[in-house]
């Protein structure tokens, strides 16, 4: 797999050539582009957020492609805290809320400090289960 | 069909399956064996004889084992099942975590007449498992017994639904005559199957074409290039009625095979349906677990008015498990309105109202495909040649068809019970699903539809993701809320 991404990458590189005379332009154009990612990247953020309402919980997000997913607590399967190394170095959480709607639906909130992150996915467990008891 | 066989004790399968469990396991050698089996028919010495000799050897001894280590009982509503011949595994299933049980028999299993159970458990990816082969009455006992514990704990639900119930229970609902059969296999959506060949050939001939081009070029214009684009064309058509005759041929044999003997069987709690000429299916799905409805016709299937209609239940991982829906094909309308019916014990399926979605879904498509045609005219005037860019010409009219009849198609309906999506393009298209078996709803929105304040609606269910695009954005909260406010509130278990 990897072999094939390097041939590819090479194979695109070869066909690249003819730009050589034009390097400074090139740099410039993929800085330009990885600034505008970056800062598509933060406006997202910026318009990210969640609510927890009485018996559902709202995730919105992106900036561009915008999406507002609500999930009620009485079909949340599983929920758990995951955090990566980078995350775990810069000390954040993400809770992850499973369904039995297939992965797409799995909710998953990131950069929560992690007192929060537990605190909630306790709280989604309990509302979980009283929910279900009381309809 | 009373308790006849007692299964508190340990018992095995039927002797039937030693042959069975050797056949599967040869199966598996072979496959992996391939290679080295190509590689040593030729030069096969004495050695490589004995050791393959053994190896099958070594296959009996071990199917014979594992079929004496194979054990089954149902102890207190639950199936335990005891196997393993070199590690010792015991599983316990209770009866409420099964999903659904289905028998198969493959021509071996009817000549030996003992079927196959596949037990589906509504855990993770690798919970079903296999009895190899059982007699015909222990399989249909063993099965009613795991129905009939089933029903106890839902006894208060099912006196409600005795009441309102219009089918009997065994009624047969609708069965495939051999005259349906030929008109299922004849009405297969042919075109689809045929677009990627013709796709194929397109790309052969063009890249030939070059070939040609550059060995004229070499060669100073000696053929006519007329005579090869109308060969070519002469190729193109006589491949494309062979095709379809070789298409039509296949599906009829395919579909008689597949769906032979078609029978759909209303039992208590749900739906059983057999089909099958040379591997007999029974699939059985519970009320519980169906999820969702979804019938449609095609352009050919419009001219004997018949659908085919798939059953979906919940499926536990995201790859699509065998048996975990049931298909149906050849179905009249009335057949479908009988089977929601039954489902539905009467007919709160029935929605009146539908709303379409935003016509920018439309203009949209068109402004887009216009831009198309008018960049691919202009790139005809400096190519001329280009076949590729005909093609899309040709094609641009076809797509916008295509998103016109998917806008006047395309509809969303809902009452206190179902909700109701219409579409497809050519063909007639429904998916129809309970709103308190949702798992959740998404709202979304492409940067063109935040500016005119347009949103797609997205409902996960259990057995797949279905959406509603182009809805005005308070129409589809609107939607949003209610669907919520139905599952927080509903009182019955999605599964």
């Amino acid at each position: 797999m990897l072999l094939f991404i390097g041939f590819g990458v090479l194979y695109f590189l070869k066909k690249l050539a003819f730009l050589a005379p034009y390097t400074g332009l090139v740099i410039l154009a993929v800085f330009l582009f990885l600034l505008a990612l970056t800062w598509i990247r933060l406006k997202r953020f910026g318009s990210m957020g969640y609510q927890v309402r009485h018996h559902d919980l709202v995730f919105k997000d992106g900036f561009l492609w915008r999406s507002e997913i609500a999930i009620p607590f009485v079909r949340v399967q599983h929920s758990e805290v995951t955090q990566g190394p980078i995350a775990r170095w810069m000390g954040y959480s993400t809770l992850k809320l499973y369904t039995a709607g297939g992965s797409q639906s799995d909710l998953s909130i990131p950069a929560l400090l992690p007192e929060k992150a537990e605190k909630l996915k306790a709280y989604i467990a309990q509302k979980s289960i009283a929910d279900e008891a009381d309809i | 069909m009373k308790q006849i066989y007692d299964f508190s004790m340990p018992s095995r399968q039927s002797y039937a399956a030693i042959p069975l469990i050797i056949y599967k396991l040869y199966k598996t050698w072979f496959k992996i064996l391939l290679p080295f089996l190509v590689a040593t028919i030729f030069s096969a010495g004495i050695t490589t004889k004995i050791i393959f000799g053994i190896l099958l050897l070594i296959g009996v001894v071990f199917g014979i084992v594992s079929f004496f280590r194979y054990t089954f009982q149902v102890v207190a509503e639950e199936l335990i099942i005891k196997k393993g011949v070199f590690k010792r595994s015991k599983m316990v299933i209770p009866f409420e975590r099964i999903q659904s049980i289905n028998f198969k028999q493959s021509i071996i299993h009817q000549a030996l007449s003992v079927v196959e159970l596949e037990i589906d458990t509504a855990g993770s990816k690798g919970s079903e498992f296999e009895l190899y082969a059982l007699s015909n009455k222990k399989a249909e006992s063993l099965r009613s017994t795991i129905l009939a514990s089933k029903r106890i704990d839902l006894l208060p639900k099912e006196e409600v639904e005795i009441k309102t119930s219009i089918r009997h229970i065994g009624e047969v609902l609708f069965q495939l005559s051999f005259v349906d059969l030929l008109k299922v296999g004849l009405t297969q959506n042919h075109l689809k199957s045929a677009l990627l060949p013709v796709a194929l050939l397109f790309w052969l001939q063009n890249t030939l074409q070059d070939v040609d081009i550059n060995l004229e070029e070499i060669i100073d214009k000696n053929i006519d290039t007329d005579q090869i684009i109308n060969s070519s064309l002469l190729i193109l058509g006589g491949f494309i009625i062979v095709y379809a005759i070789f298409s039509i041929l296949i599906s009829l044999i395919r579909s008689i095979i597949k769906y032979f003997e078609l029978k759909f069987i209303r039992i208590t709690d749900g739906f059983k349906v057999s089909y099958g000429l040379f591997t007999k299916r029974e699939i059985t799905i519970k009320d519980s677990k169906i999820q969702l409805f979804h019938w449609r016709d095609n352009l050919l299937r419009k001219i004997p008015k018949i659908h085919s209609m798939e059953i979906k239940q919940a499926s536990s991982t995201t790859v699509k498990q065998k048996g975990s829906s049931i298909h149906l094909a050849g179905l009249s309308q009335n057949h479908i309105n009988v089977t929601l019916q039954t489902y539905f014990k009467d007919d709160p399926y029935q929605v009146k109202e539908f709303i379409s979605p935003s016509e920018w879904l439309l203009i949209r498509q068109l402004v887009i495909l216009s831009l198309l045609l008018v960049a691919a005219i202009t790139a005809l005037f400096y190519f001329p040649n280009e076949k590729i860019i005909i093609a899309g010409i040709l094609l641009i009219p076809f797509l916008m068809i295509r998103a016109y009849l998917f806008q006047q198609k395309k509809k969303i309906g809902m009452n206190e019970e179902v909700i109701h999506i219409k579409g497809g393009h050519f063909a007639n298209d429904h998916l129809l699903f309970q709103t308190y078996k949702i798992q959740g709803v998404a709202i979304k929105q492409s940067p063109f539809q935040h500016r005119k304040k347009l949103a797609s609606i997205i409902f996960y269910t259990a057995a797949g993701i279905k959406r509603m695009p182009y809805l005005d954005l308070a129409q589809a909260k609107s939607i949003r809320d209610y669907v919520l406010m139905v599952i927080e509130t509903d009182k019955r278990d999605w599964m």
